[in-house]
């Protein structure tokens, strides 16, 4: 019987990446297609074979996007939890089916790289915002795959964990005690924030936070603007009169996206599409010359719109730039030249260049799993109560155990008259009082706007757990009414206690 | 966008330190359910200072006869 052993997932929106955790030489190892990630893209034939994921699919979308008998997929992840269906080849194939392709190849890849080995679990990780829908798709996507997920990890968080774990400081973590990291990973679907801070043998989130739909991808939708726009003008056309199918875009976007890689590197570039747009039958070429601080211009206001994101991460953290000492750059868009620029600015010399910083993510996942590191709450999670104190309904540093952290509670309604119950959620940390009880939720639930006489107060019962997805289900109902409402947390920090008795 | 509304709770737990309940009430709402309450010779010890604030600011005012919190007079 093969090795039973899991693995660590960093699905991303332009890239994923399967790392698993190999004990008997303590290191993580990426499966890669010739040293680089596989590609999040997926490729539909009409003759019915088998789609293909990878960086082969990615290449052949430069050719084959819009021609008829090929359709191709990209960016999947950013539809998570949105109902998203696509009509392939006239039929109707939800979100998490797509995903599910991604994770069958992602399995299927590592067993052909370690036969030796079989795969039954995996520690996936998620950007900080993604919600409960997003969450339940995902699984969903790699039970499909046949890939049960034991837990899913912020993904800037196993940054933190894999960065510490190939620097060989996951060991002596005591060392790094008091430590202050900030990782800011800018991807192609969303810009994720962490300050994370090393107590002890312990990690713990300060604050999260970050942006979804402002990433990459959203960059080359500019770039694309902006080359198209130039063309137009240059063959005296107007953008009212053009024409431009799904297939091509897909083309313009590839190409637009080469040229945002290659400016990193690069002063100037040139966006080449053969017969990329139509007009009145004519087909035309788009062939124009971008250069660097053109690309600044065209993302100038999404890098100021993330600086404002850290800057008000780390005010939530209560932790100023000079007490960050570390910052990791993760993700494609981190790479861009202004990007860093900007960042420098900021934190100077204390900017972490990570070498391999794809895979980074996946083997924090990996060492997480391997070595049982269980989450648990970095902030206690509160009730704001009628005389503005806070009950903790889930303490600081308690594990985060699905099922285990359960708890009903109930309250006594202290003002019915509009009809509603306000269950005001906060998350406080008594160990960093620098940083604020900050607000997650406001959730109203219905009570009697009556005034009865004898006056009788009225009873709110409310149900709080934790889910397998890392997401606080709150659910309340006044004893009088006949519905509640519900609502789920999920930017939640947590913290990781890492057991050093495993790793020496 | 920054707004100076706060929202405030209205829940308090079913529990015996957060007794007596009618202590977590706004003011304005204890005179109107336990108007006994409001004597001026126990008030002091039945209702929190805060209660007492809340319930002065929803007086009627005996010259604008509205509940100004003594506004009107400036």
């Amino acid at each position: 019987m093969n090795q039973q052993f899991g693995i660590g997932i960093d699905f991303g929106t332009t890239n994923s990446v399967v790392c698993f955790y190999d004990d008997s030489i303590k290191t993580s190892r990426a499966f890669l297609d010739k040293g680089l990630p596989h590609s999040s893209v997926i490729w539909y034939r009409a003759d019915g074979s088998k789609p293909q994921v990878g960086r082969e699919s990615r290449r052949q979308m430069r050719s084959y996007s819009g021609t008829e008998g090929h359709h191709f997929q990209a960016s999947i992840k950013r539809q998570l939890g949105k109902d998203y269906e696509e009509f392939i080849f006239g039929r109707k194939v939800k979100c998490h089916e797509i995903t599910s392709e991604i994770f069958r190849f992602l399995k299927e890849d590592a067993l052909t790289q370690r036969p030796d080995l079989e795969f039954t679990h995996a520690v996936v990780t998620i950007p900080v915002y993604f919600d409960g829908k997003a969450r339940r798709d995902l699984r969903k996507s790699a039970d499909n795959a046949g890939i049960f997920i034991r837990s899913f990890i912020h993904e800037p968080f196993a940054a933190i964990v894999g960065y510490l774990s190939r620097s060989k400081s996951l060991e002596r973590i005591d060392t790094l005690s008091d430590k202050t990291i900030l990782v800011f990973d800018w991807g192609g679907g969303t810009l994720d924030i962490t300050v994370a801070k090393v107590l002890g043998s312990q990690i713990i989130e300060l604050a999260i936070g970050g942006v979804n739909d402002r990433s990459g991808d959203f960059f080359d939708e500019e770039i694309m603007k902006f080359a198209l726009s130039r063309s137009y003008d240059r063959n005296g056309i107007s953008s009212d009169t053009i024409r431009i199918v799904a297939g091509d875009k897909g083309r313009i976007l590839t190409e637009c996206e080469r040229t945002k890689i290659a400016l990193s590197e690069l002063s100037y570039d040139k966006i080449q599409i053969g017969r990329a747009y139509s007009q009145s039958e004519r087909r035309y070429d788009v062939d124009e010359i971008i250069n660097r601080s053109e690309l600044n211009n065209i993302v100038a206001n999404e890098v100021d719109d993330a600086i404002i994101q850290v800057e008000s991460t780390l005010s939530r953290a209560g932790v100023s730039p000079h007490a960050i000492d570390q910052v990791l750059l993760i993700g494609g868009t981190s790479r861009m030249p202004y990007v860093r620029d900007r960042l420098r600015e900021m934190f100077s010399h204390r900017i972490t260049e990570i070498k391999n910083a794809d895979t980074i993510i996946a083997e924090g996942a990996a060492v997480i799993d391997a070595l049982g590191f269980q989450p648990f709450f970095a902030r206690s999670l509160c009730v704001e109560l009628a005389d503005d104190s806070l009950y903790p309904v889930f303490e600081e540093g308690s594990l985060a155990v699905p099922d285990l952290c359960k708890k009903t509670l109930s309250f006594y309604c202290t003002d019915n008259r509009n009809g509603e119950a306000k269950l005001i959620l906060k998350d406080r940390s008594n160990e960093y009082r620098s940083s604020k009880p900050a607000l997650k939720n406001i959730l109203t639930i219905p009570v009697s706007p009556e005034l009865p006489r004898p006056y009788k107060h009225e009873k709110v019962s409310v149900d709080f757990w934790l889910d397998s997805d890392l997401i606080v289900n709150v659910k309340g109902k006044a004893a009088t009414q006949r519905v509640g409402n519900s609502h789920e947390i999920y930017d939640l920090c947590y913290g990781l206690r890492l057991f050093n008795s495993d790793m020496e | 966008m920054k707004s100076n509304i706060a929202i405030k709770s209205n829940l308090i737990l079913d529990h015996p330190d957060y007794r007596p309940v009618h202590r977590y009430l706004p003011g304005d709402l204890v005179k109107k359910i336990y108007p006994e309450k409001v004597d001026m010779r126990i008030i002091e010890s039945e209702l929190t200072k805060r209660q007492i604030f809340e319930l002065e600011q929803n007086l009627i005012c005996i010259i604008c006869d509205m509940p100004c919190a003594g506004t009107c007079e400036s």
